[in-house]
C-alpha cells in the first residue's frame, strides 16, 4: 500500500476498528449482563434491533464527543483539523444528540413488550421523542447546510430506501407466498434503521467523505 | 468532473478551508470537488471562476463535443 493510501484509509480504518470493538463489547455486555440473552432466546429480532441501536449510540458518542473535544475528535473521526470540529460544531453535535436518541429509542424498543424489561409507554415515548427531535432538528438545520450536505442528505435518503423497499416487498412477498417466515415488526423496524444507516453510509462514501482526501 | 480547482487554490495560496470560506462552503466540499467526488452546482462553480478571475471551463474541464446534427 502506497503512503498516499496509507493516510487516506489510515483514519477510517482506526475508527472501524475501534467501532467495532466497541460494538461488540456493547452487545456482548447486553447479553451476559442486560438480560438480552433472555430476551433474545424469546425473539431473536430483539437482539438486532439492540445491536442496530448501538450503531446509532455508538457513533452519537463518537461524534459528540469528537466535536466536544476536538483535538482529539480531529485524530479519529474523519476531518482534516480541529477547526473542521469547530466550525461544524453546532450540527455535529445536532446529529450526535439525535443519532443518539434514536439508538437508546430502538435499545428500549428493543427491551419492551411481552416479557420485556421495558415499560411499553417509556419504549413508545422515546421512540416518538426520537422521531420527532430528528425531524425538527433535520428542518432546522437544513438552511445550515452547504449544498454538497443537502445532496448528500438526498442521497443518502434515496440509498435507504432504495435498499429498504426491496428488501421488504420481496420478504413480505415470500412469506405471504410461504416460502419465509413473516417479518415481525421488530424486523421491519431494525430493517428500516439500519437501511438508513447503509444509505447514509454509501452517500457519504461515494463524495469522499469516508476516507482523506 | 475534471478539474483544475486545486491548482488554482494552490496558485492562490488559499487552503481548502480558507477557499471555503471565501466561498461560503464548507472545507469537505471543496475537498469532494478537488477529487472529483463531486460536481458544485453552477453557481458555486460561477463564483470559484469569479474569485480566481477566469471562466469556468478553465476551471472544470469537459471533453464533450457536439456531434453535427442533419
Amino acid at each position: 500500500m502506497s503512503g498516499q493510501m496509507q493516510k487516506k484509509w489510515a483514519k477510517p480504518m482506526v475508527a472501524a476498528l475501534l467501532g467495532g470493538i466497541a460494538g461488540y463489547l456493547s452487545i456482548e455486555g447486553y447479553v451476559w449482563f442486560g438480560g438480552g440473552a433472555e430476551l433474545a432466546e424469546v425473539n431473536p429480532m430483539r437482539l438486532i434491533l439492540s445491536a442496530v441501536g448501538m450503531v446509532y449510540l455508538l457513533m452519537a458518542v463518537f461524534v459528540g464527543l469528537g466535536t466536544l473535544v476536538p483535538r482529539a475528535g480531529a485524530k479519529l473521526l474523519n476531518v482534516a483539523d480541529s477547526d473542521d470540529l469547530i466550525d461544524q460544531r453546532a450540527m455535529l453535535l445536532g446529529s450526535s444528540a439525535s443519532s443518539g436518541a434514536l439508538g437508546a429509542a430502538l435499545m428500549l424498543m428493543a427491551a419492551s413488550g411481552p416479557g420485556g424489561s421495558v415499560p411499553d409507554g417509556l419504549a413508545l415515548a422515546s421512540l416518538a421523542f426520537a422521531m420527532i427531535f430528528s425531524t425538527v432538528l433535520t428542518i432546522l438545520q437544513w438552511r445550515h447546510y452547504d449544498e454538497l450536505m443537502r445532496q448528500v442528505s438526498w442521497e443518502s435518503s434515496a440509498f435507504g430506501l432504495g435498499l429498504l423497499f426491496p428488501a421488504l416487498i420481496v420478504w413480505a412477498a415470500l412469506a405471504h407466498l410461504g416460502w419465509t417466515a413473516a417479518l415481525d415488526p421488530l424486523g421491519v423496524i431494525a430493517l428500516s434503521a439500519s437501511t438508513v444507516l447503509m444509505g447514509t453510509f454509501i452517500a457519504a462514501g461515494r463524495r469522499g467523505m469516508l476516507t482523506q482526501g | 468532473m475534471e478539474n483544475q480547482l486545486k491548482h488554482f487554490r494552490e496558485t492562490f495560496g488559499f487552503s481548502q478551508g480558507e477557499l471555503a470560506k471565501r466561498l461560503g462552503v464548507s472545507r469537505q466540499t471543496i475537498n469532494a470537488v478537488e477529487t472529483d467526488k463531486y460536481d458544485p452546482s453552477l453557481p458555486l462553480a460561477l463564483r470559484m471562476a469569479k474569485l480566481f478571475g477566469v471562466a469556468v471551463p478553465e476551471i472544470f474541464i469537459d471533453s464533450w463535443e457536439p456531434e453535427d446534427v442533419k
